[in-house]
């Protein structure tokens, strides 16, 4: 404070004193009302009623149960019996467990990391000294907001023997494509190109939001120093974007261990088991084996598995992600 | 103020009334039932469909005097819904159940014998296949409404363009390759693989006999015979006579639509829509008969009782109502469903207008023999999907995919 404010300083001391004053005076008529700030709580707790009900109701209280069914033998029709840790027991006995589980690492690591890439590189592209920009942030987009099956099916045809790819390579180079859908070295890398296809508009627009809020001085800085376009986006821009970075990662992982929609309508699990991943076969044993205890252990076991690479993610934020 | 404690208050609970109240409506929509207002749970594939099916109650309200309503699902989730409900006992008195399935619900569905006998019903009014189909353990757990076998649809126009003399009800497997080779040579494909359960079973027993349900409904999943008819379908694929198989289980009948593919296996449920859809002269043959005789799969559907029902009697009522020979010959005269009475089957040949359905469907009928359910159906038809592919398309052997199918059905 500068010497100039001390008198109107002065004389707001003993206003806010008699108000506080006649705050005080005042609970004593209305019979038990706790004050000023009591009042607020009052109104908070109404507004949060419906939603915190909705919450506990629809999401706390299922998977509660969902967590007693896993440790219970129960079939969809018919008796149900404690069946304490065999669910589990059998889950990790099954090698076509083993082997879904590989599947949806698998989709993971191919998967996420490529969505990123092409995400922040199509963000850093659109800056905005492209014209049009904004059209094509919506024509990115676009994937991401129509009907996942519909994009599905179509992506189905372009894939199918006869279809768009087989027949563009067939006029121009001469060659039958593979039938990339029922060709068990193919099938996941199709799965994973139309799902980054789907999923980049998503984070590509977190990301480019993100590197228009990084001060143009900071880059100006930059350039004034010599650096490159490369130089700058890494030492100054990467860093900024960080937080963005790091919540685009982490809801990609977790989206991405949850994949059932592309491959069960694109090759429904097939060839063998070479696509079929895990929320598949959580799907399969609990709606055509009739098996919820095992189905809702195959869930939890997913959930644990999401929750460690979550908590890893977590830890490993203090060394990359600069809050400012 | 004390008058804002209250309005927060109020504010509250009518938000949680709301909310409690939301989630307990779904619960009373099974319960209104009475003696005279039954529910009746079927697949509806859309706004025709109901219209079809609301006439059949109708009729049922004006016969015997009871209100039925249809509660639809699209078919694909109808047993998914219908399985749930049964767990929640919130399930309709008139269930519609397919032959295919009935096994696994006969927990959950009255038998009838009792009821038809006290009624007097002449079960032998109906297609023997569609009420064996309906049958599970000797005891009948439905009456049918529409049965078929897997046949063989094939395309005049492009046998006519290639020169090939059009197959005959019980053409053999040598026929079937010829004419595949004869197609071939004319830049046609012959047929198009599946690998639904259904209609790959009805081809692999019309050529060697081999089964992966028995007779008595058990499932045999090492069958040798069943190996040896995906090597066969395998060969078709690899000579070219056929295409590959698709994951899609309409691929094969789009295939057909759009001119791709000369034939490929359906049954006649289908056979009204797709001369609606094909361009081309539509006609219709039994499956290549091999080393067993013509032989093939029948699939039926037909409407049950719910054990949860307290009107077992009327719910019975309006079956027999919904199957009479009346309903069934106005739902064949719709081109609906080949019906499950035999005397109701000549309204569907002359309605169906397909020159050469009758002979092909009487000899395909003559030979058929119910596919029956098990309660690892569903698990199979997923598993045909996802392993019959490979067999089918030279990844693998007959035998490496059947005993892949056996593990997974054993652990399981």
């Amino acid at each position: 404070m500068t010497t100039i404010q001390d008198p109107p300083a002065a004389a707001a001391v003993p206003a806010v004193a008699t108000a506080v004053a006649a705050g005080t005076a005042t609970p004593n008529r209305q019979g038990g009302d706790p004050g000023p700030v009591g009042r607020r709580t009052w109104w908070g707790a109404a507004f949060a009623a419906p939603h915190s009900i909705g919450l506990v109701v629809f999401t706390a209280f299922p998977i509660i149960a969902s967590l007693v069914v896993s440790f219970m033998n129960w079939p969809t029709l018919g008796a149900r019996s404690f069946a304490g840790i065999e669910n589990y027991a059998r889950l990790f006995a099954d090698p076509v467990f083993r082997t879904v589980t590989l599947n949806t690492a698998l989709f993971v690591v191919l998967y996420v990391p490529l969505n990123l890439v092409v995400s922040l590189g199509l963000a850093a592209w659109l800056t905005p000294r492209i014209a049009g920009r904004h059209v094509f942030r919506v024509l990115f987009f676009i994937p991401t907001i129509t009907p996942i099956v519909a994009n599905v099916v179509v992506w189905r045809m372009l894939y199918q023997p006869g279809g768009a790819i087989d027949a563009t390579l067939q006029s121009t180079v001469g060659v039958h494509a593979p039938n990339f859908l029922a060709d068990e070295h193919w099938a996941m890398l199709a799965i994973v190109a139309m799902s980054v296809w789907q999923g980049f508009g998503y984070n590509m627009l977190i990301f480019s939001a993100a590197l228009d809020a990084v001060p143009e001085n900071q880059i100006e800085a930059s350039q004034l120093d010599g650096a490159n376009a490369w130089q700058t986006f890494w030492a100054i821009k990467f860093p900024l974007i960080s937080p963005s970075v790091f919540f685009a990662t982490m809801m990609t992982l977790i989206t991405s261990f949850q994949v059932f929609v592309q491959p069960f309508v694109l090759t429904k699990g097939g060839p063998g088991t070479a696509t079929e991943t895990l929320v598949q076969y959580i799907y399969n044993t609990g709606f055509q084996n009739q098996q919820l205890g095992l189905a809702s252990a195959g869930a939890w076991v997913l959930f644990v598995i999401i929750l460690g690479i979550t908590a890893v993610q977590f830890l490993g934020q203090k060394r990359w992600v600069h809050y400012e | 103020m004390q008058r804002r404690r209250i309005i927060a208050g109020l504010a509250a609970a009518a938000a949680a009334a709301l909310v409690l109240s939301g989630c307990s409506s779904g619960s009373s929509a099974g319960g209104s039932q009475s003696k005279d207002a039954l529910t009746w749970s079927m697949w509806i594939a859309g706004k025709e469909d109901k219209a079809a099916w609301q006439k059949v109650a109708d009729t049922v309200k004006s016969e015997d005097g009871i209100t039925l309503t249809i509660q639809g699902a699209p078919f694909e989730n109808y047993f998914t819904k219908l399985s749930t409900q049964l767990s929640a006992g919130s399930a309709q008195c008139v269930v519609s159940m397919q032959s295919l399935r009935a096994a696994n619900y006969t927990e959950s569905l009255l038998p009838l014998d009792d009821l038809a006998k006290k009624d007097g019903t002449d079960l032998s009014a109906f297609d023997s296949t569609a009420l064996d189909g309906m049958k599970v353990d000797g005891k009948l757990y439905g009456l049918p409404y529409d049965t078929g076998p897997i046949m063989m649809f094939y395309n005049r126009d492009l046998f006519k363009q290639a020169g090939v003399a059009e197959p005959q009800p019980g053409w053999t497997v040598d026929d079937f390759e010829a004419a595949g080779a004869a197609l071939k040579a004319k830049g046609i494909t012959e047929y198009g693989s599946t690998v639904a359960d259904l209609n790959l079973e009805s081809m692999i027993y019309g050529y060697n006999g081999g089964r992966v349900i028995t007779a008595g409904g058990k499932l045999d999943a090492s069958n040798a015979k069943f190996a040896d008819g995906l090597d066969w379908m395998a060969s078709l694929v690899k000579k070219g006579y056929a295409t590959q198989a698709s994951s899609d289980s309409s691929t094969p009948g789009n295939d057909f639509a759009a001119g791709k593919v000369a034939m490929y296996t359906d049954g006649p449920w289908s056979l009204i829509s797709q001369k609606a859809k094909v361009k081309f002269d539509l006609g219709v043959t039994t499956l290549p008969a091999g080393t067993s005789g013509p032989s093939t799969f029948a699939a039926g559907s037909g409407f049950g009782v719910s054990k949860q029902c307290k009107y077992p009697e009327q719910a019975f009522k309006a079956v027999q109502t919904m199957t009479s020979e009346k309903v069934l010959t106005s739902l064949a005269e719709q081109g609906r469903a080949f019906p499950g009475r035999t005397a109701a089957q000549a309204a569907w040949y002359s309605s169906a207008g397909i020159e050469g359905a009758e002979p092909a469907l009487k000899a395909a009928l003559a030979k058929s023999s119910p596919l029956l359910g098990n309660k690892q159906s569903d698990q199979l038809s997923q598993l045909f999907t996802q392993y019959a592919l490979q067999a089918v398309n030279g990844q693998t052997s007959g035998k490496e995919t059947m005993s892949s199918i056996a593990g997974q059905l054993g652990t399981q």
